[in-house]
């Protein structure tokens, strides 16, 4: 397939028309112009309620630049976030709450103990007092820290600062969990262990947006996946979906050959 | 929600050596040397106490109906005031050994002083120089309140070296209503220099922030912050005031370090409290609206250590504001001189004139850097 055409999504396969759940995000031309440079283009993606919604792209593809946008962190140029039917920007008081992001840095505060770093995360949307007691033994046992609490992050290994980040961010009981890169730079057993946690919110009825260099992690927990690059949508639908563009039979592919096949070989050095 | 944040970056920042070694360490060492390097200065100085001057009145001199009871005020202090009414003044010290002569003129006065006397030259201007600003002061107050056209100032003369003056607006004033304040009495090195630099160490509250802030830009921890509920405004609020209370603590130990271990003394405690409290909140909004705006760590340590040491050197940090060669101009535009001023004044006089004036330069430096800061980060924020 001719990888330098990308003006239009090639792959729009999934009918998540006739998906009963409803769409709890939807961008809408969403567009970030940095001075000329386009980094997100004309953005249009759905995402519905119990998804695990996969993000792929090469570096500088804009990826982050797009969860920024969706979070509120960055402001877009042109076009909205709608989430849970509401314009996010200005319901964000109102939907925040429902939100949950584990940025790709680690979040925390090293010179504070477990449980003082999910306190502070948590008490930002509101909960305090013995409700706030609950959830922060309640995020500690479900990423495992149960037993660590008492000890200061900075002590922690990378895996351990990872799973602390994730409870930071669940206290508050999101809708709508957005991982940026979540198992970077851990061991075997701690991915796994994310992966698992990420499936498990997920099937508790939380919605998952997930972006990872790491193709296998993708194909493994995502329902849906997207691809991005130079700032724009090429292709969304099923793992199986997608290598179907590449070849017939999808048990001679992997994921990260579409990958590599939709976004080109050359070296992106963002 | 705010109460969290507050709790928990006090701990971080009082977790931190840096808040340890900056705010109990620094203060407590640098004042303990400088106490000691300047003992026999600030000596000098006690030894002033009594010495004998010259003066001489111009007819018509707005100064005249005073005169006398300042003549026998500063003789309370021990300042001999001797008529002089023929002669150059600098003649007349040297002819009858004096340790100054004060020339009245019609609107002002020259202060003239030896070398060999500089420390009761000092004393004498720095009398002078606080019983006039008072009068000054009622002078124009009386004329508002008498709906009189007239208004009186205050002036520095700064023409020559080694004179001082006041000039009254003499013609129009309603003529001179002398208060006449308790000079500065003998204060000594470990008073002075122990007062001061706990004062100084208050005005560079933002470097107790440094590690947090750095560690929240390096992990980005304000993007977490900005997906939440919070707002900008709590958010500042809660480091202006966490920042607050952990150099508060930092620095009220110190200051039990320095009078348990050197004797110095603070006149009212409460009130020098509240002083140094209200410097840190007005200090501390600026260093913070610095670093919404440059957004760097590094940059605002550079530009807070240069300001405040700027404000430092004319306001007495360096050198007794009392003997400095400062323009009072120059002093007047430190909020450090104000803080400087009323502690050391509550120390040795057990009050001071400058208290309300320290608390509205602080309170309104607080006030407008708060939202100017407030402001910058909502701009900077739209930007990205």
């Amino acid at each position: 397939m001719d990888s330098n055409n990308k003006d239009e999504v090639i792959l729009k396969t999934t009918d998540i028309a006739n998906s009963k759940n409803e769409v709890i995000l939807k961008t809408t031309d969403l567009t970030k112009k940095y001075g000329n440079r386009i980094v997100v283009d004309n953005l249009n993606i759905e995402i519905r309620k119990g998804e695990i919604f996969g993000l792929l792209g090469p570096n500088g593809a804009g990826k982050s630049t797009t969860m920024n946008m969706i979070c509120n962190i960055v402001t877009p140029t042109l076009g909205d976030v709608e989430f849970m039917g509401k314009d996010f920007r200005k319901n964000k008081k109102e939907l925040s709450r429902h939100l949950g992001f584990i940025p790709q840095d680690l979040a925390i505060h090293g010179s504070l103990k477990a449980w003082e770093n999910v306190e502070l995360f948590t008490s930002l949307y509101g909960i305090r007092g013995k409700e706030l007691k609950e959830r922060i033994n309640e995020s500690l046992e479900y990423v495992g820290l149960s037993d660590k609490r008492d000890e200061y992050a900075k002590t922690f290994s990378g895996g351990m600062k990872r799973r602390l980040n994730i409870a930071c961010a669940i206290g508050h009981h999101p809708e709508l969990l957005i991982f940026d890169e979540p198992t970077v730079g851990i061991d075997p057993q701690s991915r796994n262990f994310i992966l698992e946690k990420i499936k498990e919110s997920n099937r508790n009825g939380a919605t998952v947006i997930y972006t990872s260099h790491y193709m296998e992690e993708v194909e493994a927990i995502c329902t849906r996946i997207a691809v991005m690059d130079n700032g724009k949508l090429i292709a969304v639908g099923t793992s199986e979906e997608l290598k179907k563009l590449v070849v017939d039979d999808t048990s001679k592919v992997t994921l990260e050959e579409v990958f590599l096949t939709l976004t080109g070989k050359n070296l992106r050095d963002m | 929600m705010v109460r969290y944040l507050i709790k928990n970056y006090i701990k971080m920042m009082l977790r931190s050596p840096m808040t340890l070694l900056i705010y109990i360490l620094g203060p407590t060492v640098v004042a303990a040397v400088l106490i000691s390097a300047f003992t026999n200065l600030m000596k000098t100085y006690e030894g002033t106490g009594n010495f004998e001057v010259g003066y001489s009145v111009e007819e018509g001199s707005v100064f005249e109906e005073s005169l006398g009871a300042l003549i026998d005020r500063f003789g309370e202090n021990g300042v001999k005031f001797t008529l002089y009414a023929n002669g150059q003044p600098e003649d007349v010290i040297e002819r009858k050994q004096l340790a100054g002569f004060v020339r009245f003129g019609k609107n002002d006065y020259t202060v003239y002083e030896t070398k060999d006397t500089r420390a009761q030259g000092h004393l004498l201007e720095y009398m002078l120089e606080s019983t006039f600003e008072t009068a000054t002061d009622v002078a124009a107050l009386a004329a508002a309140a008498e709906g009189m056209p007239g208004t009186a100032g205050v002036a520095a003369a700064e023409g020559m070296p080694g004179t001082a003056g006041v000039m009254a607006e003499a013609g129009q004033t309603p003529g001179i209503t002398t208060e006449y304040p308790e000079y500065v009495p003998a204060i000594d090195s470990t008073d002075y220099y122990g007062i001061i630099e706990i004062v100084y160490f208050a005005a560079i509250a933002i470097v107790c922030g440094a590690a947090f802030f750095t560690n929240e830009k390096k992990n980005r921890i304000d993007r977490k912050l900005r997906v939440s509920n919070v707002s900008g405004t709590k958010v500042y609020l809660a480091k202006l005031t966490s920042i607050t209370i952990a150099v508060s603590v930092g620095l009220l130990a110190a200051t039990l370090i320095l009078t348990a271990m050197m004797g110095v003394k603070w006149g009212n405690a409460l009130l020098s409290a509240g002083i140094i409290f209200a410097l840190i909140l007005g200090t501390l909004a600026m260093e913070l609206f610095i670093l919404e705006v440059t957004n760097s760590m590094a940059a605002t340590v550079i530009i807070t250590f240069a300001v405040i040491w700027l404000m430092g050197f004319v306001g007495g940090s360096f050198e007794t504001y009392m003997f400095s060669s400062h323009p009072q101009t120059l002093k007047n535009l430190s909020p450090i001189y104000y803080a400087n001023r009323s502690l050391v004044e509550l120390s040795c006089m057990g009050h001071s004139d400058f208290v309300p004036k320290t608390f509205i330069i602080s309170g309104g430096m607080c006030v407008v850097f708060s939202a100017l800061a407030v402001a910058a980060g909502k701009i900077r924020r739209t930007r990205t």
